[in-house]
C-alpha cells in the first residue's frame, strides 16, 4: 500500500428502469458517484430512494426482468462494467468487488455449511484447492472475529447468531481481497451493540487493505462516524454530494438538512416525550415521480419553479455538488 | 442413546397405528352388507339356508363381531394372518407372493415421477415465461386432471392398436424363462405402460411444485449472494437453489406415498398387473375378509416405512431439522 489514492470507481449517468403493467418506473436517474482507493463513501437516504439499487447496479445484479440498466457508465479500475461480458462480470463479482447485504439472516444459504459457502468463492477466484480453501476460510473467520473458527467452519448458518452471520458475510466478501467493498445497510438487522462491532471491523479492514468502501445507510450517525464523503440520494437521484465534514457543517439541500435534524440528540435537554423530528410526507413512488424536484412536495422551502422543473446540479465548492433551485447562483 | 430412544418411540407409535388400522378396517368391513357366504352362494347359483348356516358356523361368521375381532387379533399376534377363502392360500404367503410386483410398479412410477417431474420443473423455472415453461404448465394441468384409469385406457388403446410396440396386459409374456436377463427385459417391457400411467399424475404435480419452489428460491437473498460471489449460473442453480427447492418436494413425496398405493389398485386392475392392488380389488369383490385385512395391514406398513424414509431424507437434506 503506497497510501496514494487513485480513482477506483467512476459512475456517471447511471439510470435504471423497471417495467410492469405497461408502465415504466425510473428507479435511478442520472446517478453520478466517484470513489477512490482508501476512501469510504456513504450513500444515505430513506428507503426506496435508490441506494440499494445503485449497489446492485454496480455488480449488474439488478433483478431483470423487470429491471433494466437503461444508460450510463460504471467504470471500475478503468473498465466499463456495463460493457463487460457476463463471463467477465463473474470474475469481478466476489473477487474485485465484494458485497455485504442487509439481511444476514436470509443472505446465507441454509443448507450449506459456512465453510462451504466461504470456500466456493476462494476456489472460483483464487483457484485454491479444497484443502487450501478450507484453511483460508478458517483464517478469514478468525480475521472477522469469530471465536472457535475451526468448529464454526463446519456449522450451518442457523447455528450462528445474527451478528456472527454478518461477520461470515463480511468474511465472504473480503475473502479474495477485493478493491471495492459494498456494504448495503450491514447492521440494520442487528442489535445496537453488535452494530458498533461490525462498523469497527469494517473500518479496520478498510484501513488495512486500502480498498474503497461504499457504505449504504439511512443513519446520519453512521455517516458521521464512518465515512469520508457522502452522496445523499432521493427519488433515484443524487441530490447532494460532498465531504462528510461539509455535509454535516454546511448541508445545502433541504433534504440533507432534514436528515441531519432527524438524528436524535441524546445530550439535548429536551423534555422527555418531546416530539422527535421527522421529515413530513413520504418518499414519492418511483412509478409516479413528479416532473420537477422529487423532494418538492415535502420541502418547506419549495418554490413554484421546484414543482415545474428539475433543478440542475450546482457546484458549491470543490467536491460539493447539490441539485436544488435554492442554490442556483451560489456556484463558486 | 438418544437415537435408540428416538427409534423406540417411533416404533411404539407405529405399532399403535397399525393396530388402530386393523381394528378400524375390521369393523368397517363388517358394516358392509353381505358376507363371504352370500358371495359364495351367489356364485354357486343358490344355496339352502341350512348350508349357509353350516358354512357360517364353520368359518366363525356366526359369532358376534367383537368376538371375531378378538380371535383375529389373537391370531395376528402370533403371526397368523388367516386363510384366504377364495385363493385357497394362507394370506401371508399370498401377499408376499404379490408384494414384489407392486413394489416394482410403485417404486418405478415414483422414481419416474420424481426424476422427470423435478427435471421439467427446473427447466421451466429457468425461463418462467418461456415457451417450454408454458408447455410444461399445460401438460401438467392435463396430466393432473386426467384420472389414472383413463390415462391407462388411452395408453392401452394407443399401444394395443395404433402403435403396438408395448404389451398392455400382465407382467410377463406367455413364453417363459430365457434366463434372468431376458426375463428382466420382459418384465421391464411389460412395466412401461402401467408405470407411466401411474407416474403421470405425480409427474405433473411434481413438475408444477418444483417450478414454483425453484422460482421462490431463485428470488431469495442467498441466491443473490451466490450471484454476487461470481459463481456460474449452473452452480447458482444446482448447488444453491435446487437443494433448497427440493425440501417441499420431499415432504410431498412422503405424504403422497399412500395415494400412490391407492393408484396402484386402479393401474394393476387396468393392466392386469399381478400385484397387491389387483389382489385388493379381487378380495373386495369376493368378500375375502382375511386377505383384505392382510392387505390393509401391509399397506399401512408400507406407508409407515415410506414416511420414515422420507424423514431420513429430509434430515439429510435440511441441516436445520437436526437441531430440533
Amino acid at each position: 500500500m503506497d497510501g496514494r489514492s487513485t480513482t477506483l470507481l467512476d459512475i456517471s449517468g447511471l439510470s435504471v428502469e423497471f417495467r410492469g403493467g405497461g408502465r415504466t418506473a425510473r428507479v435511478l436517474n442520472d446517478v453520478a458517484i466517484t470513489l477512490t482507493t482508501n476512501e469510504t463513501l456513504g450513500i444515505v437516504g430513506e428507503s426506496g430512494c435508490g441506494k440499494s439499487m445503485t449497489a446492485l447496479a454496480i455488480l449488474r445484479l439488478v433483478p431483470s426482468p423487470p429491471g433494466r440498466i437503461s444508460g450510463g457508465r460504471i467504470v471500475f479500475e478503468g473498465e466499463d462494467l456495463l460493457q463487460a461480458s457476463e463471463q467477465r462480470l463473474r470474475d469481478v463479482r466476489g473477487h474485485r468487488i465484494g458485497m455485504i447485504f442487509q439481511e444476514p439472516m436470509t443472505s446465507l444459504n441454509p443448507v450449506l455449511t459456512i465453510g462451504d459457502q466461504l470456500s466456493e468463492t476462494l476456489v472460483k477466484h483464487l483457484k485454491l484447492d479444497a484443502r487450501a480453501a478450507r484453511a483460508r476460510a478458517i483464517e478469514l473467520l478468525k480475521a472477522v472475529g469469530i471465536p472457535a473458527p475451526e468448529r464454526r467452519v463446519d456449522e450451518y448458518p442457523h447455528q450462528l447468531s445474527g451478528g456472527m452471520r454478518q461477520r461470515v458475510m463480511i468474511a465472504m466478501a473480503i475473502g479474495c481481497e477485493p478493491r471495492l467493498l459494498i456494504a448495503d445497510e450491514p447492521t440494520t438487522a442487528l442489535d445496537v451493540t453488535v452494530q458498533a462491532q461490525i462498523f469497527e471491523l469494517l473500518r479496520e479492514l478498510r484501513a488495512r487493505s486500502g480498498m474503497g468502501l461504499i457504505l449504504i445507510t439511512h443513519d446520519m450517525g453512521v455517516i458521521a462516524e464512518m465515512t469520508d464523503r457522502v452522496a445523499v440520494m432521493y427519488g433515484g437521484r443524487v441530490v447532494e454530494e460532498a465531504s462528510t465534514a461539509d455535509i454535516l457543517s454546511a448541508p445545502a439541500h433541504p433534504y440533507t438538512r432534514g436528515l441531519i435534524a432527524c438524528v436524535p440528540d441524546l445530550d439535548a435537554e429536551e423534555a422527555p416525550g418531546a416530539d422527535l423530528l421527522e421529515i413530513a410526507g413520504m418518499v414519492p413512488s418511483v412509478w409516479d415521480l413528479p416532473k420537477g424536484c422529487p423532494f418538492a412536495d415535502r420541502c418547506a422551502e419549495a418554490m413554484p419553479r421546484c414543482l415545474a422543473e428539475m433543478p440542475p446540479t450546482t457546484v458549491l465548492s470543490a467536491g460539493h455538488r447539490v441539485a436544488c433551485w435554492l442554490q442556483e447562483g451560489a456556484a463558486s | 442413546m438418544a437415537l435408540i430412544l428416538f427409534a423406540a418411540r417411533r416404533l411404539f407409535y407405529a405399532a399403535i397405528l397399525v393396530i388402530g388400522v386393523l381394528v378400524l378396517s375390521f369393523l368397517l368391513i363388517r358394516l358392509a352388507p353381505g358376507d363371504p357366504v352370500d358371495t359364495l352362494a351367489g356364485q354357486m347359483g343358490g344355496m339352502t339356508e341350512e348350508i349357509r348356516a353350516g358354512l357360517r358356523s364353520e368359518y366363525g361368521l356366526d359369532q358376534p363381531t367383537l368376538v371375531q375381532l378378538g380371535i383375529y387379533l389373537e391370531r395376528f399376534a402370533s403371526g397368523n394372518l388367516g386363510y384366504s377363502y377364495f385363493f385357497n392360500l394362507p394370506v401371508l404367503s399370498l401377499i408376499l407372493q404379490r408384494l414384489p410386483a407392486t413394489l416394482l410398479l410403485v417404486l418405478t412410477a415414483l422414481v419416474v415421477a420424481v426424476l422427470s417431474g423435478t427435471t421439467l420443473g427446473v427447466l421451466a423455472s429457468r425461463r418462467p415465461n418461456g415457451l417450454l415453461s408454458q408447455f410444461i404448465t399445460v401438460v401438467s394441468v392435463i396430466g393432473y386432471s386426467a384420472p389414472v384409469f383413463w390415462t391407462g385406457m388411452l395408453l392401452i388403446i394407443l399401444f394395443a392398436s395404433v402403435i403396438p410396440i408395448l404389451p398392455v396386459s400382465g407382467m410377463t409374456a406367455a413364453a417363459v424363462s430365457g434366463g434372468w436377463l431376458l426375463d428382466s427385459v420382459d418384465v421391464a417391457h411389460h412395466l412401461v405402460l402401467p408405470a407411466v400411467s401411474l407416474a403421470v399424475v405425480y409427474l405433473a404435480q411434481y413438475s408444477r411444485l418444483t417450478r414454483a419452489s425453484m422460482l421462490d428460491v431463485l428470488g431469495s437473498d442467498y441466491v443473490r449472494t451466490a450471484r454476487a460471489k461470481g459463481l456460474e449460473e449452473r452452480k447458482v442453480f444446482f448447488k444453491h437453489a435446487f437443494r433448497n427447492a427440493m425440501l417441499p418436494i420431499i415432504t410431498i413425496v412422503g405424504l403422497q406415498f399412500g395415494n400412490l398405493l391407492a393408484g396402484a389398485i386402479v393401474v394393476e386392475t387396468v393392466f392386469n398387473w399381478p400385484g397387491l392392488g389387483r389382489l385388493a380389488f379381487d378380495s373386495v369383490l369376493r368378500r375375502d375378509y382375511p386377505t383384505l385385512l392382510g392387505l390393509l395391514f401391509f399397506s399401512s406398513l408400507l406407508v409407515i416405512v415410506a414416511n420414515q424414509l422420507v424423514d431420513v431424507c429430509y434430515r439429510l437434506a435440511d441441516p436445520r431439522i437436526k437441531a430440533s
